[in-house]
């Protein structure tokens, strides 16, 4: 069984290498202290967890609901009128708080005689397709019954059409707070109406939208950012939660960015006992991994198949050294052969008669 | 720096072998010391004396051509008129000798075993020289003349031959005789058809090569 916890992480910058450690700093050192390898090896601590985003307020919907009660009608519609702030809910998920805030703002409406603005936020709270909250039971029926009515009459209608592109295919698109509606590029069905629209992906910044779909449908196009540091420092904390392997390809990219290192050297245990599993990361894009019992061994290999560094190789094992001996041992042969043609010869001349 | 030293050690490195002229196991290349002049005597008779044997001379010559003409005597005489054929002073080298008394009725095959004989005698001397990196004929020339005579003092050009001396000679055909193959023999010989050929034995000992009438 993999062990989720990462264990080292060893980050490159030009000569430089640094080593992260998230669990074992005696793994890291030795890591760290891998000799005969061109390129300084730095221990980096492992990225920090991001705080995740404030849950939106219920405050506001509380004390609408106590100027309902209050008949204080004006001030219940001031304290839920804000529509980004419905947006922002339904791109965090706050699915509930979106259908209360809408629910209330019926009331309040109706309360204050503003039936057509009563029936628009009626109309939204359905086209969201967003349950009714149980503060329905709480208000008057005339409001419960304004939203079953336009819930029918918007549930009667055809669906429109709405494609979502995006400039980074396969991006997950949250819609109306409902997570991975669709993977981008894709066309789906939905009520016509004001809808929220979320297009997220690992190593990019997530686009948020409201979308105004008509009968004739809409088409949405999202442009994805990459994901500054701590957004992918918290983008890989929640893969690494999911229990993604630590030296999967996105999370190292991840790595790479929430630590601002082009080259990274992920090293942890493997399914194997005794046997680390590593994997080199060069601008987010994995170039080699590998499997050894001895760390450093692990280190030298991953740095010398991702071309980090060329090993030396022995002289003999070289092709130019061969080609070389070659040429001398011709050359030698042949001035050999030259100079024994040309040796002096003497030659005594005796008489014999 | 390891060529360097390679090719030093090569050049402090020398071939030495050894070559021996031969008038023929058989001495059958003595016919240039057996030829007879216009008055049908040997020229070896020039040596016999009311004394007995008068002392004589061997002289071994390295000629050099210039070139490499063919063997033949007509060849070789044709050659040196076009060329210049010249005896290489510093490698002449002289060895006494005793030619054989001529008697009467002597048959020309004891004349040459006696020849044979008495030149095996001078040979046990040895080391003519060293042999020049040409081509060259070697010619023996047989003389009364003394080596004191013959060999010229240190940076001088080569005496002549006395005619009226002349005892006989032979001579190879153009050889490079560093090139000779190790225990091959290079045979020395002399071009006649008749027993008074006095005057090849002029030509050949000529300083030049040249015709002598």
């Amino acid at each position: 069984m993999l062990t989720p916890a990462l264990l080292l992480v060893l980050a490159a910058e030009g000569p430089r290498v640094g080593v992260v450690s998230a669990g074992d700093e005696k793994l890291a050192n030795e890591a760290a202290a891998t000799p005969n390898v061109p390129v300084s090896l730095t221990t980096l601590a492992a990225p920090a967890a991001q705080p995740a985003p404030d849950e939106p307020s219920t405050e506001p919907v509380v004390l609408a609901r106590k100027a309902w009660v209050s008949a204080d009608f004006a001030k219940c519609q001031q304290l839920l009128e804000d529509d980004g702030a419905i947006v922002a809910a339904l791109n965090a998920n706050a699915r509930s708080l979106v259908s209360r805030t809408l629910a209330w703002r019926v009331a309040c409406k109706l309360g204050a005689r503003q039936p057509d603005g009563a029936r628009r936020d009626a109309e939204w709270l359905a086209a969201l397709q967003l349950p009714f909250p149980e503060d329905v039971g709480v208000m008057t029926p005339d409001v419960e019954a304004l939203l079953a009515e336009v819930r029918r009459q918007v549930d009667s209608q055809p669906r429109s059409s709405l494609s979502v592109t995006s400039t980074m295919p396969g991006a997950s698109v949250t819609f109306d707070g409902r997570p991975d509606a669709c993977i981008t590029p894709c066309t789906m069905n939905v009520a016509a109406g004001v809808h929220a629209l979320k297009v997220s992906a690992d190593g990019y910044s997530p686009q948020v939208k409201a979308v105004t779909v008509g009968a004739t449908g809409a088409t949405v196009e999202l442009s994805l950012l990459p994901a500054d540091p701590p957004l992918a420092a918290r983008q890989w904390h929640q893969r690494r939660a999911r229990g993604t392997a630590f030296d999967e390809g996105t999370s190292l990219a991840l790595l790479s960015i929430a630590l601002r290192s082009a080259r990274l050297i992920v090293v942890g245990p493997s399914e194997t006992p005794n046997v680390l599993r590593g994997a080199l990361s060069i601008d987010g894009v994995v170039q080699a991994r590998g499997e050894r019992e001895d760390v450093q061994a692990l280190v030298q290999d991953l740095l010398v198949r991702g071309k980090v560094y060329e090993p030396d190789v022995p002289l003999w094992k070289r092709w130019p050294f061969w080609v070389a001996v070659g040429v001398a041992a011709v050359a030698t042969a042949v001035t050999t052969g030259v100079l024994v043609s040309r040796l002096p010869i003497i030659t005594k001349v005796v008489i014999r008669p | 720096m390891t060529r360097l030293f390679l090719i030093g050690l090569l050049a402090g490195c020398s071939v030495q072998k050894e070559v021996a002229v031969s008038f023929g196991s058989e001495g059958e290349g003595l016919d240039g010391f057996m030829c007879k002049d216009s008055t049908g005597k040997y020229l070896l008779d020039r040596a016999q004396n009311d004394g007995g044997i008068a002392p004589a001379s061997l002289v071994v010559d390295f000629v050099r051509l210039g070139g490499v003409p063919g063997c033949r005597t007509g060849q070789l005489i044709k050659w040196c008129a076009t060329h210049e054929c010249r005896p290489l002073s510093s490698s002449r080298a002289c060895v006494p000798t005793t030619v054989p008394a001529i008697t009467t009725g002597m048959m020309r095959e004891e004349l040459r075993a006696a020849l044979l004989s008495a030149f095996r005698l001078t040979g046990e001397n040895g080391v003519i020289g060293d042999a020049p990196d040409e081509f060259v004929i070697v010619r023996v020339v047989g003389s009364l003349e003394s080596c004191s005579q013959l060999m010229p003092p240190m940076g001088t050009e080569l005496p002549a031959f006395d005619k009226t001396k002349l005892l006989g000679c032979a001579y190879s055909c153009p050889v490079l005789l560093d090139r000779v193959q190790q225990g091959q023999d290079v045979y020395l010989g002399f071009e006649t058809l008749t027993a008074q050929c006095e005057q090849g034995v002029r030509s050949c000992s000529d300083g030049e090569l040249h015709w002598q009438p």
